[in-house]
């Protein structure tokens, strides 16, 4: 770029071309410039927002209305498994009921007839999906997840427990609300 | 896609320093972007607690007799009334109830949360600040056990277990052995 002696400039906008622009009189031009810079903003931010709370489990857990799960800071991340759900009416297993909540609040048998003989039948299906033949002794690798709302007495939780463990489960996953940074970077994180 | 420069591509004449990036392709990319995370996302941040219930019924042969010096594991045992904690029967000390708004009996008398305190509980509440001194302090008798029981009364919220397996994981025990009492 030459080197200019300093010396008058003309002034940055003519006024004609000011009459002639957005805020004078004139021809207004068809084309309107829209500020895309906000928006583009916004977009990135709602996408690192949506990034962030991405799971990339893909585990989905419905849960019953008005259920409140128990907190927890030291959780695992979702997996697949049968679902037994314990609301305050019935013993639901994959989200069909199998027997009543209020006649288990009462001293009584420890197993529930139904919901064993449903899970036995789980486990029979799976081993013949993944054509396995258990041997004598061996423990079932299932995994089966309790979910119950916070104040659910132990007593009814103690039969489904015992029934699970009587059909052959015995990896148990409690299903919980996660909080704390282990929660956030979707489980795994547990003290171990 | 591409970057307009006016006044480019001829001959001669000054070239424009304003440089038009052309942001329709970006916004097309972010919006499908977007309407995919939206359309998968989790707002509940559900998680599980993994229990391994049970006992081996084929434990590994080992030809080393059992060591009598061999602590058991401790045992937690949460009442309506309070928790008892402790190795062996003999062994076990109790954790009295807290009325709200007091302060734990731990070391330092931490000031107690009110998520600790249940409708159950009736104005009173489980003193978790005590039990965490507790059990740290009975690791120290062997510091790579790995294994703890909770045994949980009828009667008690199942959140009052969740909540002792998480101090417990937190403190360093993986694998929790949960149990009942008899009826």
């Amino acid at each position: 770029m030459p080197i200019e002696k300093p010396g008058r400039r003309k002034a940055l906008t003519p006024i004609g071309k000011l009459r002639s622009g957005s805020f004078g009189g004139g021809h207004k031009s068809g084309f309107v410039d829209l500020n895309l810079t906000p928006m583009v903003d916004m977009f990135t931010i709602l996408v690192v927002f949506l990034l962030i709370n991405f799971s990339s489990t893909g585990e989905i857990l419905f849960m019953a209305k008005d259920m409140k799960l128990p907190e927890a800071e030291q959780v695992d991340e979702m997996n697949i498994g049968p679902v037994i759900t314990i609301t305050p009416e019935h013993i639901l297993l994959v989200g069909k009921p199998v027997a009543e909540t209020a006649p288990l609040l009462e001293i009584g048998n420890q197993e529930i007839p139904v919901l064993k003989e449903k899970l036995e039948k789980l486990v029979e299906q799976h081993n013949r999906l993944s054509r396995k033949t258990p041997k004598p002794g061996e423990p079932f690798e299932g995994k089966l997840i309790i979910q119950a709302d916070v104040k659910q007495d132990f007593r009814v939780l103690k039969k489904v427990i015992y029934t699970a463990n009587a059909a052959g489960w015995f990896h148990l996953n409690f299903a919980v609300t996660g909080i704390g940074e282990a929660a956030e970077g979707g489980g795994g994180e547990a003290a171990h | 896609m591409g970057v307009s420069l006016p006044g480019g591509g001829g001959k001669g004449g000054r070239k424009g320093l304003n440089v038009n990036v052309n942001l329709v392709p970006f916004i097309d990319l972010l919006s499908a972007l977007i309407s995919f995370l939206i359309m998968t996302a989790v707002w509940n941040q559900t998680n599980l607690i993994e229990v391994e219930q049970g006992v081996n019924p084929n434990p590994p042969e080992s030809d080393k007799p059992p060591d009598p010096d061999d602590k058991p594991p401790i045992g937690i045992e949460i009442q309506k009334d309070g928790i008892l904690i402790g190795r062996t029967l003999p062994e076990r000390v109790q954790i009295p109830l807290v009325a709200k708004g007091a302060t734990s009996a731990a070391t330092g008398n931490p000031a107690l949360d009110e998520k600790f305190c249940t409708e159950a509980l009736q104005g009173q509440c489980y003193d978790y600040p005590k039990l965490e001194e507790l059990i740290v302090e009975k690791r120290k008798e062997k510091p790579d056990e790995e294994m703890i029981i909770i045994m949980t009364d009828d009667g008690v919220w199942y959140q009052e277990m969740i909540r002792t397996m998480d101090l417990t994981r937190k403190l360093g025990y993986p694998k929790t052995l949960l149990s009942g009492t008899p009826e």
